[in-house]
């Protein structure tokens, strides 16, 4: 049950949460030695011109070395006006340009990835733990903890090998085809479709065994649980009690795990990105760490950060409808 | 003689151990319980008494297992046995006819479904007639709750009110025969008194037959009209109340009554106390298991094939001089 009480205080969390890994976020990369003039001009010049480095400093308010002035700069800027600065390696873009180009594709593919494995977790979970001991069961039980051990990258690398390349019925990378504009067009909308499809496949394989192996062994341990002895002697039918008794209360230790398990697929998303090039924002953090882009990491991250936050928060409201105890303590 | 209702034949319950071997907890036991009778089950923990519960129930999960008997239960739709029924037959049987309070009730109802729902699908598996609702406050109110109970979980509730909850669900379909399982050891004095009080009650106007066990005697002596004691996995004494606590004729009977304090135990008198620890049930026994701590032991038990004599009316007693060593007494 949702309490009044319970909102409120979720919600102070959430947003104590939010303020100090925005602190975190300004923090961490200009502890990164080097500097994003040089680069550029690096880039550009092969030398570092004085006049222009000390220019370029000024325009990106490197200046002052004092950060505290540019953490005061930056939260005014941010919360005052959405600021989150100019780019400096897709200058002159603005970082939120950049984030609201690339974050749908990332929200696309976690979102879908994320639904996908927790359903599919679910209910093969409950599926093998009700038949716990059969042979079935222990075979899909040990291909699963094979499945759980394989890196989300490796995977991908070998899905582009197999599928896109010997035998090529996916396309090799991007998030859709260059021959296709970008609209409401059954082309367009077939291609974002065939493209994400061996991203999301190599998520939801690598993710979802582990939910399920958590569902199968909390199933398991229902079977000890006193309300479902009771069950059987109210002479209830088993498929009465497999789903209202023990995949119901199964599904609460689950939820908690795949809130956990956020973070982890949310990184696992980026490095997908990353090796099938596909534009999200994890491609876009590759390419702006490598590139000292320091206002589009930190964009970025605060990006992430506040997704997490999110997801975290309607998490909390999830456990709360599903589990009655649920309180505050 | 009045007539039975459920009988209990032969009955061998074992538990397997981890080395293949097993627990023998039910050793070959026949009871039978009569129609409108509490019939009360005392013994020490460890002495089959919930085992024989489960059984009755048919609880009993694998790898432990029924290994022989019969239970047979005689109503209004002729003679089953339980033993035998199939799945389906055994869960129209399970509630409807047989129900059971146990023993503890801290976790027995679902935590994320509010008590009426609970009420609900127990009534959806047994086509119960009639307006559920209706139902569902009726049995709460037997079994002294109030109606707003209903709308709640289990966590919102006491471990009493937990309890009452639990004999409200074992009575909601009408069951002939009640098996309670320590109801009341869980709770303290005060609620205990009031549970046994309406149990009682219940017993007469819903017409229930009850198996009642406790290893509590005097609570067996509130409640019973027999009392059957158990020791090691069997039934070594049953008698009318008043004959068993008078006049007890197995020696762990009397041992056990005599290490009872009441109020009106004398000052200063000593309570009979019982060395050495019951036997190894994983092993077999010859002739009674009492024999290693009996006082009144003789050679010829070791070789006494079990069986109970009469030593009075309807008073049954598994002890080769139970006549003999009731006459001493007298």
């Amino acid at each position: 049950m949702i309490t009044r009480r319970y909102l409120v205080v979720r919600t102070t969390y959430a947003i104590v949460t939010a303020f100090i890994a925005i602190t975190i976020n300004f923090l961490l990369p200009r502890l990164i030695p080097g500097n994003p003039a040089d680069v550029i001009l690096f880039a550009n010049y092969h030398y570092i011109p004085p006049g222009k480095a000390k220019l370029l400093e000024a325009q990106f308010g490197l200046t002052t070395n004092n950060l505290g002035i540019e953490f005061y700069d930056y939260l005014k800027q941010l919360f005052l006006h959405f600021n989150l600065g100019l780019s400096f390696s897709y200058y002159p873009a603005t970082v939120a340009q950049l984030i609201e180009s690339h974050l749908p594709w990332t929200l696309y593919l976690l979102g879908v990835s994320i639904l996908l494995s927790s359903v599919l977790g679910v209910i093969v979970g409950r599926w093998i733990g009700w038949r716990a001991g059969s042979r079935s069961e222990s075979v899909t039980s040990s291909i699963f903890i094979g499945l759980t051990s394989l890196p989300y990258f490796w995977l991908a690398i070998i899905f582009i090998l197999l599928f896109a390349f010997m035998i090529p019925i996916f396309p090799l990378a991007g998030s859709f085809a260059i021959t296709v504009t970008p609209g409401l067009t059954i082309s367009f909308i077939s291609s974002v479709i065939t493209h994400s499809l061996l991203p999301i496949i190599t998520l939801v394989i690598t993710t979802f065994p582990a939910f399920a192996l958590t569902m199968r062994n909390t199933m398991v341990n229902q079977n000890k649980e006193d309300y479902l002895m009771m069950a059987r002697a109210r002479g209830l039918p088993r498929h009465v009690i497999e789903k209202k008794y023990a995949a119901r209360n199964a599904i609460l230790p689950v939820t908690t795990h795949i809130v956990l398990a956020f973070g982890y697929i949310v990184a696992g998303a980026f490095f997908v990105e990353v090796v099938f090039s596909y534009q999200g924002i994890g491609y876009l953090l590759y390419k702006a760490v490598t590139s000292y882009d320091y206002p589009l990491v930190d964009g970025i991250f605060l990006m992430i950060t506040i997704t997490v936050i999110i997801a975290n928060f309607l998490a909390d409201m999830l456990y709360a409808i599903l589990d009655p105890r649920v309180e505050l303590r | 003689m009045s007539e039975d209702i459920l009988t209990v034949k032969n009955l061998e319950t074992d538990y397997s151990l981890d080395n293949g071997g097993f627990v023998r907890a039910i050793r070959s036991l026949n009871v039978e319980l009569q129609k409108g009778e509490t019939l009360a089950l005392v013994g020490e923990s460890g002495s089959g008494k919930s085992t024989l519960a489960l059984s009755i129930m048919r609880l009993i999960d694998k790898p432990n297992k029924i290994a022989d008997g019969e239970i047979i239960l005689h109503d209004s739709d002729g003679d089953t046995s339980i033993l035998e029924l199939g799945e389906n037959a055994l869960r129209r049987i399970r509630w409807k006819k047989i129900s059971m309070v146990f023993q503890s009730a801290m976790n027995i109802l679902n935590p994320v479904m509010r008590i009426e729902d609970q009420f609900i699908d127990t009534f959806e598996a047994h086509s119960m007639p009639g307006d559920y609702s209706d139902r569902i406050d009726k049995y709460l109110t037997i079994a002294g709750l109030g109606t707003k109970v209903r709308r709640l979980y289990p966590h919102q509730l006491s471990g009493g009110m937990k309890q009452r909850v639990s004999i409200a669900l074992a009575l909601s379909c009408e069951p002939e025969i009640l098996i309670a399982d320590e109801p009341t050891t869980a709770l303290d004095v005060v609620v205990q008194r009031e549970i046994l009080f309406e149990l009682k009650q219940l017993k007469t106007s819903l017409n229930l037959s009850i198996i009642f066990i406790t290893h509590d005697l005097s609570v067996a002596s509130a409640v019973a009209d027999r009392i059957g004691i158990f020791y090691a996995g069997r039934l070594v004494e049953i008698g009318r109340k008043n004959d068993v606590i008078a006049k007890p004729g197995h020696p762990y009977a009397k041992l056990l009554l005599g290490s009872i304090v009441t109020l009106s135990t004398e000052r200063g008198k000593n309570l009979s106390s019982l060395e050495g620890s019951p036997p190894d049930l994983s092993k077999e026994i010859i002739g009674c298991s009492f024999y290693d701590r009996c006082p009144s032991r003789v050679k010829q038990c070791l070789s006494y094939d079990l069986y109970p004599v009469e030593v009075g009316d309807n008073h049954y007693v598994e002890c080769l001089r139970a006549k003999e060593l009731l006459e001493s007494t007298v």
